[in-house]
């Protein structure tokens, strides 16, 4: 195999590239931090660079003369999953032009491994979730202390009943009482514990409206008593595919943010509806997304404050009760997604954000939709 | 060394194609792959693998790289990997032609 006897196709040339001996570009390309394919036509490797063997987990002789695909070309890169022995699979940006290797046309595929930075990104993630969790956390403690202020009355109203008539129906009554008041708080620290625990990487297929309903479960505990909840979900509301678990995070955060904007008194609505177009005028919205929407009666925004909430940082709650990372989480998580976000707000009246989410491919092909759904959680 | 030396066109009618569970690729080429088939008008038809699901289907078949559509009625099998968005250069690259346009391709 004679090496070196490539040159990049004339309409892809670089004047000031001329400068280079041979020599030298092929030791650029030996030693580049980007892996370097040259495939055939038809899909043979030609030749790959250390770099690129590095990506595919085995030797460059093991590469060379496979079958491995003719890379697609375009403008872009394009990003391509690879998957090697032993080690996890590798997230890759390709990119491909064409160029001739020994007198024949070939693809010349640049690949870098961008796992690395993926997993930094999933790891921010991770802490604005550990935020939310934080938050959620010291609602619940504040529960629970009510929960334990019940159990102390309750326990000392019934020894003083054991006391004083020990026959009092009552007292059978007060104990089934407490044992109920039990069961909440297992429910309120299992399900903080469920939250804490569930990671996932990537987008999923799910079923929107279930998952609403299990976050309203603990919100209800969490929001106070003056709070009311009232769900609005569209039966006919489609799959959507996000990352579920940055999809509760941004429900909470949501919800949190409308619990402090209504100082303990108020409606927090969630609404789905499967044709989004009801609200944005865009007719073409309601093909490719589903809306959800997070209302609360609480005090609302200014213009000023608008601008600026999706800002990291920016909060108004002074003596650090705010992080200014909440609406923040939620903007990156709905760019992340390939959604779109709108917020209504006035002062004074209120506050509804509404998030449209990406509908799931209509796949036509049932057993694939089964498959993504099942597949276990892929963690580091 | 020729890309469209396949002697009768689209005959077999069946592909596959290899993704990679949730991954962000793999949405798009769900989605390519029904537009594909829209426009080859059932000419063709294209089966999926999950190679996350099915590890062993994707070592068989010498999978490297997802997603990847792959013609395995030939040998070597003809493959494509990356975004399969741009169709006129898949179904060249197949030998497909295109449904209802009299574009020939030689
Ligand atoms: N539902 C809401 N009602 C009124 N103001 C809100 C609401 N949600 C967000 N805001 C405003 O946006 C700011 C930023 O919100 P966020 O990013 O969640 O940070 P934080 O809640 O920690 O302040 C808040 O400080 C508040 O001024
Ligand atoms: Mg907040």
């Amino acid at each position: 195999m004679a090496r070196g006897a490539a040159e990049l196709s004339e309409q892809y040339g670089d004047a000031s590239l001329t400068g280079i001996s041979q020599f030298d570009f092929r030791r650029l390309i030996e030693t580049t931090a980007d892996g370097v394919l040259v495939v055939d036509l038809s899909g043979t490797v030609l030749y790959a660079n250390p770099a690129a063997a590095v990506i595919f987990g085995c030797p460059v002789a093991d590469l060379v003369h496979i079958p491995l695909g003719r890379p697609i070309i375009s403008g872009e890169t394009t990003e391509i999953t690879v998957h090697r022995p032993i080690r996890p699979p590798a997230e890759v940006e390709m990119r491909t032009v064409e160029l001739s290797w020994d007198g024949r046309p070939a693809l010349l595929a640049s690949l870098r491994d961008v796992s690395a930075h993926r997993a930094q990104q999933e790891r921010r993630r991770q802490s604005q979730k550990l935020e939310a969790i934080g938050r959620l956390a010291a609602g619940i403690v504040h529960d629970i202390n009510n929960l334990l202020t019940v159990f102390e009355s309750g326990l000392r109203l019934l020894r003083k009943q054991l006391r004083e008539d020990p026959a009092n129906p009552n007292t059978a009554m007060l104990i089934e009482e407490l044992l109920k008041r039990t069961q909440n708080g297992g429910a309120l620290t299992q399900q903080l514990l469920a939250f804490s625990r569930g990671q996932s990487l990537y987008p999923e297929t799910i079923e929107l409206n279930g998952r609403i309903k299990a976050i309203t479960r603990l919100l209800e505990r969490t929001l106070g008593n003056g709070i009311s909840i009232n769900l609005e979900l569209d039966p006919g509301l489609g799959p959507v595919v996000v990352d579920a678990n940055q999809l509760d995070v941004a429900i909470l955060n949501l919800a949190v943010n409308a619990k402090d904007a209504m100082a303990g008194t108020g409606m927090l609505a969630i609404e789905t509806s499967d044709t989004p177009g009801d609200i944005e005028e865009m007719p073409a919205l309601a093909a490719s997304f589903v809306r959800v929407t997070v209302s609360d009666t609480g005090c609302g925004m200014s213009k000023e404050v608008l601008a600026k909430v999706f800002e990291p940082f920016f909060t108004t709650k002074g003596d650090g009760r705010g992080t200014g990372l909440g609406l923040s989480q939620v903007y990156g998580f709905i760019k992340q997604s390939g959604g779109h976000i709108r917020i209504e707000s006035a002062v004074g009246e209120g506050t509804s954000v509404h998030l449209f989410l990406p509908r799931a491919p209509r796949t036509g092909n049932d057993e694939l939709q089964m498959q993504v759904e099942i597949r276990p959680n892929t963690c580091e | 060394m020729s890309v469209s030396d396949r002697s009768s066109p689209g005959a077999n009618g069946l592909l596959r194609l290899y993704i990679a569970g949730d991954a962000p690729g793999a949405h798009r080429a769900l989605a390519n792959r029904l537009r594909i088939m829209e426009e080859l008008a059932g000419e063709v038809e294209i089966q999926v693998v999950d190679v996350l699901a099915h590890p062993d289907e994707a070592e068989r078949t010498g999978i490297l790289a997802t997603p990847t559509l792959s013609d395995e009625s030939t040998t070597p099998p003809r493959r494509l990997i990356g975004d399969i968005s741009n169709i006129a250069q898949v179904l060249d690259y197949f030998g497909y032609r295109k449904k209802d346009s009299g574009y020939d391709h030689s």
